[in-house]
């Protein structure tokens, strides 16, 4: 990744230069170029580091004089809506979501977008197709046509930093929210991209804002005449991105194909269609909703012995459109796409992908590269896991301890101890979405003559996103419940943006709210930890239990490693496995080493090793042990 | 001119790192560049990759059997991946196996060294190999096994980015009193790469 000076240096007008930026750098970087002076987010994959870079640059624009307002927002509801607030100053404001955070937000979203705006506010959503980091792979360009909302869709970093000001300028023109989708193949992908001086936002004094109450309140008198001026604006859209140059044309020879394409699908085309060498007309879709009428007409009419080939990702969306429209304009060619197999039903696309779908359709060969061997019989899966240090990998083998795994339902959540559900922690059963694991858990619990304990796992940042009003549901609704609370004080498998157990107290909250059980433990202590859960089993109603630990990596990160490591006394192991059998701590493994009954003996890897002792608690026998690194000798 | 970088390794290896310094001594070259990589919840221990392009390039990820080269940081990650190697490209491997909780949990062992490089072989003849890992831990610093790497890219024959900008773009992006040591690394993984095909 790029760095900060560089991403956010100053450039002169007439200056130019390229930096290698990936797509949030160049969104963050677009930001900047644009003056805006509000940004709204909850950090999620793959749009985290849209805030996370201008976060981390703060202090350096605002020597510049560059005063940013950046809100880490509790969740994207709220993200959302104070972006809608703070967008009546006039100023240039963003929201910024992953796409499940869009689900989040949708119900402010599909009400405000009928009141609109009265500052420029663009909406920055990422999709994660192939659900690299996240539970669901959702198209959210089905939001538009349900929001009348346009769309642009950039095909790389560069674009997505050029398209957030023609988002803007729309924006602001039609008074309407724009949404800016990426990818992660747009989020996660470097481009050179050419910089522009950073403009700085106009400064407000004694700011006085007016709201004209009868658009605003969005009561049924109101929101009817709101309803019938949005599908009006939507149409004077339409007439206006009939003239846009990112809805482009690009010339082939005529003849039995065409392409139409949009977003992050035009690389992988372009790249097929150059490496085949096939001149096909092109039709490269910037802006998709509200759809281009005009240009896919004009084009399709001009191809109308072709076959019009559509490619998009994820969804069938354009597709959809294109082919009502060749219906509607009575085109005498064919619209074929993802339901003709071109493209598959899921998962991101490739070129490779991309090739075999054109070798299926076209009445022409097409070269794909073979593979020549198959590697499954050989090769292991290398999943994420838990980092060795983890907090909540203590925490589970204490609730291990405290409730054995086959007598307990674990609803867990969204977070780094997600990833705690696999083996030998096995500390999940099932996740759904940020906060579910309260409110599912609480269900679970009301079943009738249910044998086993419920326990819920949540994560300090997912308890204030939307964890609360579950807390709430399940104290008023008596449900038998163990909350655990796996405070790691850092949202961390987002890249450590802060939330607001900074300055809040999750026991505090519990206790606020009505929870007469509270305890808090600390992490690295599995042994009070365990005693402390098998005591809830007792409780009636709600317990929770917050388990502190900082994130292993933050915490080492500003402390450093401490002197004190853990190594196997291999002389005295007993070789009985319960360390790896228990924790599976990525620092464990095997050695070449046997005892004399030869049990193979566990190292831990010095490398790897975060210095936590939690394998000094886990070994039975006593042989894990304390060794200060720098005299050598034992503690 | 299209080239193509394939990196491989485990998350936490400097995979990034090394990207970052390939992107940016291309774009000082005048190169059009595209890549993508791994971020997220990957990145805990998992496999990761990143992509290198620059020339006439489009698409942000490299198509099977294209790339010039596959830079592998871990032996198990070179045949992950192998199917992205050209037949007649290079394959840079740092032969330091790190094993897998998954199969450390199941009892199973890491498949050996020379088995992989022979599957390796289908896909791409040409295979270099250094446990840059060890090399590292030589110098005093393990992590810096990647610049090893990079220094043993650097001496691909045909590669259309030069020595001194990739040395250029590798002091910029450290800290300056981490030079010298990622320099000798450097210096180190290129002259092996030297000394193995010669």
């Amino acid at each position: 990744m790029a760095k900060l000076k560089d991403i956010f240096q100053d450039v002169g007008e007439e200056e130019e230069k390229n930096l290698v930026l990936l797509g949030n750098e160049a969104i963050a970087r677009g930001i900047v170029e644009l003056g805006v002076s509000g940004v709204f987010t909850y950090p999620g994959t793959p749009s985290s580091e849209i805030p996370t870079t201008l976060f981390q640059a703060k202090d350096l624009l605002k020597q510049n004089g560059y005063d940013l307002h950046l809100e880490w927002s509790t969740n994207e509801a709220v993200a959302l809506e104070s972006a809608y607030g703070y967008s009546f100053s006039g100023l240039r404001t963003i929201f910024v979501c992953k796409h499940v955070g869009l689900n989040v937000a949708a119900d402010a979203f599909l009400t405000l977008v009928n009141a609109g705006v009265v500052g420029g506010l663009v909406m920055i959503v990422a999709e994660d197709p192939e659900m690299h980091s996240s539970q669901n792979e959702q198209d959210n360009r089905w939001y538009t046509k349900l929001a009348n909302v346009p769309i642009f869709e950039p095909s790389d970093a560069k674009e997505a930093k050029d398209m957030l000001k023609s988002a803007f300028e729309l924006s602001e023109k039609f008074e309407t929210p724009v949404i800016l989708r990426t990818v992660t193949r747009i989020s996660h992908s470097r481009a050179d991209v050419p910089i522009y001086p950073i403009i700085i936002p106009k400064e407000l004094k004694e700011t006085k804002i007016t709201i004209d109450p009868s658009r605003f309140v969005c009561v049924p008198g109101n929101a009817r005449k709101n309803k019938i001026r949005i599908l009006k604006r939507i149409e004077h859209i339409s007439d206006y991105i009939a003239k846009s140059k990112w809805n482009l044309i690009e010339d082939g020879k005529k003849g039995d194909y065409a392409i139409i394409t949009c977003g992050s699908a035009y690389a992988y085309t372009r790249e097929v269609l150059d490496h085949l060498k096939y001149e096909f007309p092109l039709l490269k879709i910037g802006i998709s909703h509200p759809f281009p009428k005009k240009v896919v007409s004009e084009f399709i009419k001009s191809n109308p012995s072709s076959t019009i080939i559509v490619i998009e990702e994820a969804d069938s969306v354009l597709e959809t459109f294109v082919k009502k429209l060749s219906f509607e304009v009575k085109f005498s060619g064919k619209v074929i796409g993802r339901e003709e197999g071109v493209t598959p039903t899921h998962g991101e696309l490739t070129t490779r992908k991309i090739l075999l779908g054109l070798a299926k359709v076209l009445e022409k060969k097409v070269v794909i590269p073979e593979i020549p061997s198959s590697e499954e019989d050989i090769l292991f899966s290398r999943p994420p896991v838990l980092c060795p240090g983890c907090p909540h990998r203590a925490t589970f083998y204490a609730l291990n301890k405290a409730i054995p795994k086959r007598h307990r339902i674990v609803s867990t959540d969204i977070g780094c101890y997600t990833l705690g559900a696999a083996p030998p922690l096995n500390a999940g059963h099932l996740v759904i979405c940020m906060g579910s694991s309260i409110g599912i858990g609480s269900g679970l619990s009301q079943i009738p003559n249910l044998k086993d304990p419920v326990v819920a796992i949540i994560g300090d940042s997912t308890f204030w996103h939307t964890g609360l009003p579950g807390l709430v549901n399940a104290v008023y609704n008596n449900s038998k419940l163990l909350l655990l609370v796996v405070d790691n004080s850092a949202t961390a498998m987002t890249g450590f943006q802060p939330n607001p157990g900074e300055v809040l107290s999750i026991a505090d909250a519990a206790k606020g709210v009505g929870v007469n059980h509270v305890v808090e433990v600390d992490a690295f202590s599995p042994k009070h930890t365990l005693e402390v859960i098998k005591d809830t089993l007792k409780n009636e109603g709600v317990s929770v239990v917050v388990s502190k630990g900082e994130c292993r990596i933050q915490y080492v990160r500003r402390e450093g490693l401490p002197d004190t490591t853990f190594m196997v006394e291999s002389t005295r192991c007993v070789g009985c496995h319960t360390c790896i059998n228990r924790i599976a701590c990525p620092a464990i493994m095997w050695s070449n080493q046997k005892n004399e009954k030869g049990k193979t003996i566990p190292v831990i890897d010095q490398f790897l090793c975060a210095r936590c002792g939690l394998c000094s608690h886990v070994c039975p026998y006593g042989v894990i042990v304390p060794k200060n690194v720098n005299s050598g000798a034992d503690e | 001119m299209e080239y193509n970088i394939f990196l491989s390794g485990v998350g936490g290896q400097g995979i990034l790192s090394v990207t970052d310094i390939l992107c940016n001594a291309a774009v000082e070259m005048g190169f059009k560049v595209r890549g993508s990589e791994t971020h997220g919840m990957s990145q805990r221990g998992g496999s990761v990759f990143s992509n290198v392009r620059f020339g006439d390039v489009h698409s942000p990820l490299i198509t099977e059997r294209t790339a010039n080269i596959l830079l592998a940081f871990e032996p198990a990650e070179a045949l992950r991946y192998a199917q992205f190697v050209k037949s007649d490209g290079y394959s840079l491997v740092n032969t330091h196996p790190i094993p897998s909780p998954s199969f450390i949990l199941s009892k199973n062992t890491y498949p050996e060294i020379n088995a992989i490089l022979t599957k390796l072989k289908i896909y791409c003849e040409r295979i270099f190999t250094l446990d840059a890992t060890q090399l590292a831990t030589d110098l005093g610093k393990p992590i810096i096994q990647n610049i090893i790497m990079l220094g043993s890219l650097s001496a691909v024959p045909g590669l259309p980015i030069t020595n001194s900008s990739l040395k250029e773009a590798l002091k910029l992006q450290f800290k300056t009193q981490f030079y010298d040591v990622n320099l000798q690394a450097y210096e180190l993984g290129r002259k092996r790469f030297e000394d193995f095909f010669s």
